[in-house]
């Protein structure tokens, strides 16, 4: 990075630091420190939830996964509407009225102590590790493309932003997640601008598109029914398909947005149901659109690397562990025959009297001869390096999806625009870690030191302990990252399984406090406890490969399994609180 | 879509959250309609 780059992402950080200090100024009780004194009118709920939703992995690897599997990555959001709706009606109105500070207080008083302390144990559990995580795959990714200290790198990305959250709290995290957004959404449609405006002449749109459909990343709707043995079937291993986008999906976000203290905590901090629900709706409208620009941005960059020099491998850090294996010599000489392919390529596809162009690029029916050579051979080329990196001799990681829009923006952007976007994967990382963290907070407070402490506090006592919880959370949360560098690419995947894990039988108990009146707390407590054993059990054997399911499912599976278990035990148990 | 009783509040815009619903709904239903189009037309 360039001094103007340095200088553009210090400036960017060092403003949200002081936006969120100077804007968290808050009543010194736990009402302005988790709640914003009620006050935070809809529009900031809604960049609040989108802003908490969207992580640096979501900005770092959704163009790459367009780049490399198509646009069908935004089918995964088609439950979110849907539970956007749901949320407003059930969820919201019986939160306002009964003024809690996390979504478990409800629990207690809709069951008993021991729901509400399960289920907020669970969500402390699973959103204590996974932040971990998720502070440690984009330090992982910046760190080996632009070769940073990994350590430093890690506590810049889930430490600097301890400083407004302990201080300012919920007002804190709205308003800095607020600018956070216009940044995000300026830095990346300034990228998208110059990935257009660095293509030849007479490419635009509608060749960027057909290009893209060519090449097989215009595949937005799937079914997920696969040919067999000559049967069409149901593939339930497949992630993201109209099916479980829809069903999988659902279920995944009305746990998210409607159990999820991350996520709640958010939205309660309205004045109003009305401000609330607007913020809610608001964010089923315009969440699929953005995800599909922001999955678009995929497919431009892969029009861009049609016409120019495409790298060997996105990730240099794994070529540089090829540089110092066996495969040192083997690789220096591929190299230099991919660069000189590439060469040969992009004079070829850079004259508009090629066979077929610009389609010809990525078609290869329309291919000439010469360029179909090259292409089948640079293939053969990547192939032969990806496995090169699977040889446990090597022990590297052969999948660069999550590399590819940050190559793209390092080696492509001019000067100060690389530390823009820098500093976007920074804030979008900010904005979701500094909401989970006043979240991890609060059920503490909340759920466990008041509800099981004999000691009164003041209202100044409990604001400066809550103080102390946000410091010590974020503080486990950059170890459990500096700790599971090991894991590599797989955490992000990790972190959406994590999730899968345990929302499924949280959301199940709410959905049995909502819809299932005559069903007291014992029945629920049990029913939770087996079947999350039961989902843990089915994750196992999936992972030993003795099952065939998509992790999506678990959250179906573990609501399901709550809501007929529960039932299934009502009639052997006796209430214990009516 | 019940309303609920203790919700009083002025609805924005409509006169009724359940617009508010159908247009939610609505708009993913033309979403995937636009998707499934562009996915029919460009590959």
């Amino acid at each position: 990075m360039s001094a103007i780059d340095w200088i553009v992402l210090a400036l960017t950080l060092t403003l949200i630091i002081a936006y969120g200090l100077y804007k968290g100024r808050a009543s010194k009780d736990l009402d302005g420190y988790f709640l914003s004194n009620r006050q935070v009118p809809w529009y900031m709920v809604l960049l609040g939830i989108m802003g908490t939703q969207a992580s640096a992995v979501t900005f770092l690897s959704a163009p790459g996964q367009a780049y490399t599997d198509g646009m069908r990555f935004v089918q995964y959001y088609f439950g979110l509407p849907l539970a956007m709706v749901v949320v407003c009606i059930s969820f919201v109105p019986v939160f306002h009225r009964l003024r809690v500070y996390t979504a478990y207080e409800f629990l207690e008083q809709r069951f008993d102590l021991k729901t509400r302390t399960l289920t907020s144990f669970l969500f402390l559990l699973q959103r204590g590790l996974s932040t971990g995580i998720s502070i440690s795959a984009p330090s992982i990714i910046l760190s080996s493309l632009l070769g940073w200290d990994l350590f430093w790198t890690t506590v810049v990305m889930g430490g600097l932003l301890i400083i407004y959250t302990v201080t300012g709290g919920a007002k804190a995290v709205a308003y800095t997640q607020q600018l956070q957004m216009i940044i995000i959404f300026g830095g990346l449609s300034i990228a998208g601008y110059i990935v257009i405006h660095r293509l030849p002449k007479g490419i635009g749109w509608p060749e960027i598109l057909h290009m893209g459909g060519k090449a097989g990343k215009m595949n937005i709707i799937t079914t997920g029914f696969t040919d067999k043995g000559g049967h069409r079937h149901f593939d339930w291993n497949d992630k993201y398909n109209l099916l479980s986008g829809i069903i999988g999906g659902f279920f995944l976000a009305l746990s998210y947005f409607g159990t999820d203290q991350s996520q709640v905590g958010r939205y309660i901090t309205a004045p109003s149901v009305s401000e609330s629900r607007l913020g809610l709706l608001m964010n089923g409208l315009v969440k699929i659109p953005m995800q599909f620009l922001i999955l678009m941005l995929g497919v431009m960059v892969f029009a861009f690397y049609g016409f120019n020099k495409e790298p060997l491998f996105f990730n240099q850090s794994q070529l540089k562990l090829l540089e110092h294996s066996k495969y040192a010599d083997s690789l220096a000489t591929l190299s230099a025959r991919y660069d000189a392919l590439e060469a040969q390529r992009i004079v070829a596809v850079r004259s508009p009297d090629s066979a077929g162009w610009p389609y010809a690029i990525v078609d290869p029916t329309l291919i000439d001869s010469r360029l179909q050579s090259i292409t089948r051979e640079k293939a053969q080329y990547k192939a032969t390096v990806r496995r090169w990196l699977d040889d446990k001799a090597v022990g590297g990681d052969s999948n660069d999806t999550n590399y590819i829009f940050l190559r793209f923006v390092t080696d492509y952007l001019p000067k100060g625009l690389v530390g823009l976007l820098i500093a976007v994967i920074f804030l979008a990382a900010w904005g979701s870690i500094s909401a989970t963290l006043n979240s991890l907070a609060s059920c503490t407070i909340c759920d466990f030191h008041r509800r099981f402490s004999t000691r009164t506090l003041t209202g100044r006592q409990e604001y400066r302990l809550s103080q102390l919880y946000t410091l010590l959370w974020g503080i486990f949360c950059v170890a459990v990252a500096q700790l599971v560098y090991g894991l590599g690419n797989s955490l992000i995947e990790a972190v959406n399984v994590l999730g899968s894990l345990f929302y499924g039988v949280i959301l199940g108990v709410f959905l049995v406090a909502f819809y299932r009146r005559r069903v007291p707390g014992t029945p629920v407590f049990v029913a939770a406890l087996i079947t999350e054993t039961g989902v843990i059990v089915l994750n196992v054997l999936e992972k030993k490969g003795m099952v065939s399911l998509s992790f999506l499912w678990f959250n179906l599976i573990g609501a399901v399994g709550v809501m007929v278990l529960s039932e299934l035990l009502r009639p052997l148990m006796r209430p214990q609180k009516q | 879509m019940d309303q609920p009783e203790d919700d009083k509040e002025r609805v924005p815009l409509f006169g009724n959250w359940n617009y508010w619903y159908v247009l939610v709904i609505g708009f993913l239903v033309f979403c995937i309609a636009v998707f499934y189009y562009l996915t029919k037309h460009f590959s």
